[in-house]
């Protein structure tokens, strides 16, 4: 089947066009039995509306409303305007002088997986034991309790996709979760958010199994991509061919029994992907091994979302921009290892700034790049508008035209696309979830605070009430500490 | 955010090293001095000293005249714990010269040697603000890592001073502290102080090979010598509160000068560093637990230090030794303002504070 992958909307496109196959899929046999495993039980805190006035509003689709109201009712997105009407019983904040913004998602962090303390018990966010181990999944190893998320929520930090490490070329499923307080991690896990799938270009894989039977080159890294997907596409037809014969047989199992392929949990992961379910979330340095992953990503017909890390997306921002793949970058971070090497300030820009004209059935689309701001730090992850700030800072030195409104899409219309969620978060638009960020001043200041942090409508955040300042279980019985 | 990034013309300006007569005018001037903010100041400068600073300083007829147009200038900024010169790649072993694995050389170890003026990451960093820098060779084996170095960006030599402290490390990352316990670390470093003393007083004896064995190497206890004599500080890598106690009660009874860095519990006992007049280098931003030597680690750490009365420096990694981006100092410094630090006390974690005690302060 011929994939859209050229259209604006490429994910969403592909996504809605996948779903004629969703039958097909393993997953789906399954789910007419039982319940989705580990599935979201997530329930948003109790919320009254919530007016909140006299704000400088940055939408977070690149559009800005001074002196703008935002109101929150039951959980979701009510009205943005600059005068709105609100119920009666509505709890009202004048925020003059102060931003609001989306809450921002980072698209890439390890908090849960590898918590602090970053002691050896609770490393838990690479399986470095098979440079394919795409049926592990990240959610599995996120422990709830670590003191890093609140953290993040005081920087304004609402929804989290929380990756495998980057040791194997199929590091397994990563999962999007809500910053919030909980047990377990289905009591995180944000509804309806789709699965990625994390992969690993470059030189983790290569250092890691080197020595333990390959790959040992960027070489064998790509062999053993393919011969993974080649792997999966056979699975999927083996469980195309059950489902078939299956509707052949009136739906008696029993009839095709002989037929029905054994389940495997790594190729049930892969095969989502073709299916178009999975969202491939690729870790990725250079630009040539980028090129090389759109290439495999054509050759077995599947979509990247996000190449991530992407210190030389620069160099490829037009090809990024035409495939419809975001990339998330830091602002500065250069040098730790080679392929991170050839940093410039401009990264974030330059690929935000891409655009590629296609005509297309004698159509003409204009592509535009796709920005986003990643942490992949416990640290980064507390002041991403800091490093967005960076970012925007690097690309008006440089002659662009960018201003708060449009660096704020980086952290939230952006991730919020890549990750599969922008229909959900990502902008305060009405009907969307109520994830909200209340700042200080303007958030691209170093000195700016997250004061109050919203997550469906619901306060979780309040930089002035120690009540409404979380702390995981980790940190009690610490008496001697004030803030962190 | 404008605050620490407008101040590149300063930092140019001390990276050149041909003769030069400089004027600027209409600049917010940060003195870090007596005169604190100057608004609206001129500065002349004649070969390549400031010789005036204030509104009604005018110009020579040859200054080469620069219109600073409302912009901040400070003095060039300086990281007090870098590993500058001495990484090219972290992850690459053979580009990485800032430790040495040899048992023979520990406190003796002179990282100067290892410094590349030509490395790509010294004009990188000039341009992002640093002017000054002091190489810290990280402690691979025993307490002590070697000697430090000051290095001057602008200089096409890099090495300025040698030899301006010793290094250590105490607590859970110390290698002293894998042989069971971090006490362990801390006898070691009590037992080389107290060799080195005995050494200096019994050299000709110890040269003849007429007196006892020492655990170091004699060219170590050398190293520790300007140390125990108060010539050159002590620095100690060092986080948890009970291990910094410790190396204060161990410096005050050798009668050493001290210097922390990371000392992320350090505000539990801020009035303790304040009485002993102790230079404290904090990276601001790294508040998370992310060991159990720092599970009081705050962003508040500078703040609480400072209104002590405690002298800071700032840098932006105390884990590693940063170089690649060395100059996030000057984003440690805004997050520690965002947090109470006073913006005078944040840039002279950047200028003054470390120039004095790595011994820089009269230039």
């Amino acid at each position: 089947m011929m994939r859209p992958w050229w259209q604006p909307t490429a994910i969403a496109a592909a996504l809605a066009l996948l779903c004629v196959s969703c039958a097909d899929s393993p997953d789906s046999s399954k789910t007419a039995e039982q319940a989705e495993p580990f599935a979201s039980q997530y329930q948003p805190l109790a919320s009254s509306p919530t007016l909140i006035k006299n704000a400088t509003l940055l939408l977070g689709n690149g559009e800005r409303l001074d002196n703008g109201q935002l109101l929150l009712v039951d959980g979701k997105i009510k009205a943005v305007g600059t005068s709105v009407d609100a119920p009666e019983n509505a709890t009202v904040i004048d925020a003059s002088g102060k931003w609001v913004t989306p809450g921002i998602i980072d698209a890439h962090s390890h908090l849960g997986v590898y918590p602090s303390p970053g002691i050896e018990s609770s490393e838990d966010g690479n399986e470095m034991v098979n440079p394919d181990t795409a049926y592990a999944w990240a959610e599995h190893a996120i422990w709830p309790q670590d003191p890093q998320f609140p953290l993040a929520l005081a920087g304004g930090v609402t929804t989290l996709h929380v990756l495998p490490g980057s040791a194997n070329l199929f590091g397994g499923r990563s999962v999007t979760i809500k910053n919030v307080p909980a047990r377990s991690v289905m009591e995180m896990k944000f509804p309806d958010a789709p699965h990625g799938l994390k992969m690993a270009c470059g030189e983790n894989p290569k250092r890691v199994y080197g020595n333990k039977g390959g790959p040992m080159t960027r070489m064998g890294n790509v062999a053993g991509y393919r011969k993974s997907w080649i792997e999966a596409q056979r699975y999927r037809n083996e469980w195309k061919e059950y489902q078939d014969a299956l509707a052949a047989a009136g739906g008696d199992e029993s009839a095709v029994a002989d037929k029905k392929p054994e389940r495997d949990l790594r190729l049930d992961t892969l095969a989502a992907v073709l299916d178009g379910k999975i969202l491939i979330q690729n870790h990725c340095y250079r630009a040539e091994e980028m090129a090389i992953m759109i290439e495999i990503a054509k050759e077995f017909d599947f979509e990247i979302s996000m190449f991530h890390h992407a210190v030389e997306a620069y160099k490829v921002a037009d090809l990024l921009a035409e495939n419809q793949i975001c990339a998330a970058m830091w602002a500065d971070w250069w040098g730790f290892k080679h392929e991170a090497y050839d940093m410039i300030f401009e990264n974030i820009p330059f690929v935000d700034k891409a655009s590629v004209t296609k005509t297309i059935d004698g159509e003409t689309v204009e592509l535009k790049g796709c920005a986003v701001v990643h942490s992949d730090s416990a640290l980064g992850i507390q002041r991403l508008n800091q490093e967005a700030a960076k970012a925007m800072a690097a690309g008006n030195r440089a002659g662009l035209n960018i201003d708060e409104a449009h660096a704020m899409r980086w952290l939230t219309e952006n991730p919020a696309k890549a990750i599969g969620i922008a229909d959900k978060v990502g902008t305060l638009t009405v009907g969307k979830n109520a994830d909200v960020v209340i700042w200080d001043r303007n958030p691209f200041s170093v000195y700016a605070h997250a004061d109050k942090v919203f997550i469906d409508g619901a306060l979780m955040y309040d930089r002035f009430d120690p009540a409404k300042q979380p702390r995981t279980d980790f940190d009690l019985g610490l008496t001697a500490g004030g803030m962190r | 955010m404008k605050r620490f990034t407008l101040t590149a013309l300063a930092l140019t300006l001390s990276s050149v090293v041909a003769a030069d007569n400089i004027f600027i005018q209409n600049a917010m001037v940060h003195t870090i001095g007596d005169k604190g903010l100057l608004p609206n100041a001129n500065i002349l400068i004649r070969d390549n000293k400031i010789v005036a600073v204030g509104s009604d300083v005018k110009a020579d007829a040859d200054s080469r005249v620069i219109n600073a147009d409302g912009r901040f200038v400070t003095p060039g900024l300086m990281n007090a714990h870098t590993g500058l010169g001495t990484i090219e790649i972290e992850a690459i072993d053979d580009t990485v010269d800032i430790a040495t694995d040899n048992e023979d050389f520990g406190a003796h170890f002179d990282v100067s040697d290892a410094i590349n003026p030509n490395s790509p990451l010294i004009d990188y960093n000039r341009m992002m603000g640093l002017t000054r820098a002091v190489v810290t060779p990280a402690v691979s084996h025993g307490v002590f890592g070697g000697r430090s170095t000051v290095i001057h960006l602008g200089d096409s030599e890099l090495v300025d001073l040698t030899g301006v402290a010793v290094v250590a490390r105490l607590g859970e990352s110390a290698p002293g502290a894998s042989e069971g316990s971090r006490a362990t670390a801390l006898m070691m470093m009590r037992e080389a102080f107290e060799d080195a003393r005995d050494y200096a007083q019994n050299k000709s004896a110890y040269l003849r090979g007429d007196h006892r064995d020492y655990r170091l190497p004699y060219r170590d206890l050398e190293a520790l010598l300007p140390v125990l004599n108060g010539k050159v500080p002590l620095v100690v890598s060092v986080d948890r509160a009970v291990d910094i106690r410790a190396v204060l009660k161990l410096a005050k009874n050798f009668g050493i000068r001290l210097i922390l860095v990371g000392a992320s519990e350090g505000h539990l006992l801020a009035k303790e560093l304040a009485d002993a007049n102790v230079l404290t280098i904090l990276a601001p931003m790294e508040n998370t637990p992310s060991s159990f030597d720092t599970l009081y680690a705050t962003l508040e750490n500078a703040a609480k230090l400072h209104a002590a009365g405690v002298k800071l420096a700032l840098t932006s990694n105390a884990g590693d030794s940063p170089s690649h981006n060395a100059h996030l100092a000057r984003q440690g410094a805004g997050n520690a303002v965002a947090y109470g630090l006073p913006v005078e006390a944040a840039l002279a974690g950047l200028t003054r504070n470390p120039a004095e005690a790595f011994g820089l302060g009269e230039r």
